[in-house]
């Protein structure tokens, strides 16, 4: 059964979310961990070798 | 480290608006051209031809020669005449103006958080790629060292901040460093003047401005269909934690920087100069020539007023020709100033016996006109004129030896006109002397009376030997002189 708000679909019957307009800091962070578990990284180091930013990205399934 | 390949976004080319490319061969093609953009906004040795910084070059004194009209007469009661009409007289004017402004600053140094310079592609731990800052070092071999020595030759995108003379105010390579320019060329404008100008005013010339201008193209002009600014290497401003590729400013600020002190000695392969008429480099736009009239008149004018103003003028007369030995080359080299050997020691002399070299000026007797030439122990040789007030040129007179002479070297003067009879002074006349000892000159007096006679010549030849016995002439060459006697 799908979730609706109104007469919008928010979760359909098979499991797609659909027009979210923001997230909360609990699902923001739950997201990106998500992503970094994913552990796609790309970094950049500086001229001495060491590491000053770390990017994570997604990627698609193996 | 070395040289390493930085790495760009060419997203301006795809459809990707990250798409990070490592440099190619291609790429550096055209970043050392851009090199040339970098040095006209930074040039390491400026020239001026204003103000007192930097140093002088040696052997300016670019020389140029024209000629003026004379003052008008007027009268009331009749023309004055030719002999009473001062004369058109030659005028030299001479430029030395060119400085060179070597860059003065040291060697850049640091690396700001480690991360100033670009960024390289490098695998990480995992394995998967990952960028890296470019050591100074890095830079150096990659970006500074590849491109010294381009700038030796040319004048094209790759030679930016280099100089050149030209004679256009607004040459299509470059800008010109101001609108002073280094040398004149002026030649009397003889349509200028004219009868009913009288009195017109004695300096009248066509002037042709020599400038130096520094190469120097837009920024647009470095933009091909692989290469524009908007894909300078990226690099990691630590500042916005981000990465983002330089703009054109900002590259030109890093690199302008190591352009400067290398090229202005801090390597002295690579270090460029400037000379004039120098034994190094390679000639840098256009030569200067001095071109002047070569006067076929008096240009005795006349012009009537009233009854009451009777008015005339000499102006000057003739067709253009190129003064014999005015030439001068601006020059650039790179490198080390060589070291040849002493130019080897050759003497010559000038004008044929149809054309001898021709003394300076017109000069009118008023009853007693000492004319000759001097030719002295420096090399150089000299016209005289004692027409009232003794005057001596050298000017567009070639010296008879290229160097401070070793050893002995004989001349001998022979007249050549044999009438009338002038008094003689100076030298004898036909025998040998040591030119290296002591001037020699011959001089010829004419005190005939004033407008007895129209315009009179006299002419010598003279021989170089380092012999005394008329043996081995080494060179042969004829001279003269041209007055007016005032009829």
């Amino acid at each position: 059964m799908a979730l609706k708000i109104g007469n919008e679909e928010i979760i359909s019957n098979d499991k797609t979310l659909s027009l979210i307009s923001a997230t909360d800091n609990i699902t923001a962070n739950t997201i990106n961990n998500a992503i970094v578990a994913q552990n796609n990284v790309f970094i950049i180091y500086d001229s001495t070798g060491a590491e000053v930013r770390r990017f994570y990205c997604a990627a698609p399934p193996a | 480290m070395a040289f390493v390949r930085p790495v760009y976004n060419d997203a301006i080319f795809g459809v990707d608006s990250t798409n990070y490319v490592e440099a190619d061969d291609t790429y550096f093609t055209f970043i050392n051209q851009f090199a040339g953009y970098v040095h006209s906004q930074y040039p390491s040795v400026a020239i001026a031809t204003t103000g007192t910084s930097g140093t002088l070059l040696s052997n300016q004194s670019f020389t140029d020669t024209y000629y003026v009209a004379g003052s008008y007469v007027t009268r009331v009661d009749r023309y004055a005449t030719e002999a009473e009409t001062p004369n058109t007289s030659l005028v030299t004017d001479t430029y030395s103006r060119i400085r060179q402004i070597p860059y003065t600053g040291g060697l850049p140094t640091g690396d700001a958080n480690n991360t100033q310079y670009p960024v390289y592609l490098v695998a990480n731990v995992g394995g998967t790629p990952s960028f890296r800052s470019m050591t100074y070092t890095d830079f150096v071999d990659t970006f500074v060292r590849p491109v010294l020595g381009q700038f030796g030759s040319g004048t094209g995108l790759s030679q930016g901040g280099t100089y050149f003379m030209t004679t256009s105010a607004s040459p299509s390579n470059g800008t010109i460093v101001s609108s002073t320019p280094a040398a004149v060329n002026s030649v009397a404008n003889v349509a200028a003047y004219t009868s009913s100008g009288i009195p017109e005013a004695t300096k009248q010339t066509t002037d042709t401005n020599y400038y130096i201008a520094k190469v120097e193209y837009p920024l647009t002009s470095y933009d091909t269909t692989e290469f524009t600014d908007g894909n300078l290497p990226l690099f990691f401003d630590s500042s916005r934690q981000q990465l983002r590729q330089y703009t054109a400013a900002e590259w030109a600020a890093l690199l302008g920087p190591f352009l400067q002190y290398y090229l202005s000695g801090g390597d002295p392969d690579y270090t460029l100069s400037y000379n004039v008429d120098g034994a190094d480099g390679e000639t840098r736009g256009s030569t200067f020539l001095d071109t002047r009239l070569v006067p076929t008149g008096t240009g005795y004018t006349q012009r009537f007023v009233n009854a009451d103003d009777y008015r005339t003028q000499e102006f000057p007369t003739g067709t253009t020709t190129t003064t014999v030995g005015s030439t001068k080359v601006f020059k650039m080299h790179q490198g080390p100033a060589s070291s040849a050997p002493a130019p080897t020691e050759t003497v010559s002399l000038e004008g044929t016996a149809t054309t001898p070299e021709r003394g300076n000026d017109l000069p009118l007797t008023d009853g007693s006109l000492t004319l000759g030439w001097r030719f002295k122990t420096d090399g150089t040789i000299e016209d005289f004129n004692a027409d009232r007030i003794p005057l001596y040129s050298t000017t567009s007179h070639l010296p008879w030896i290229n160097t401070t002479p070793t050893g002995t070297w004989y001349i001998r003067v022979t007249d050549i006109t044999t009438t009338p009879t002038f008094i003689r002074t100076g030298y004898t006349s036909g025998a040998w002397h040591d030119i290296t000892t002591s001037e020699i000159y011959f001089n010829i007096s004419d005190s005939r009376a004033f407008a007895s006679y129209g315009n009179a010549e006299f002419r010598w030849k003279v021989e170089l030997s380092r012999n005394n016995d008329g043996t081995n002439i080494a060179a042969t060459g004829y001279y003269r002189w041209i007055w007016e006697g005032g009829a």
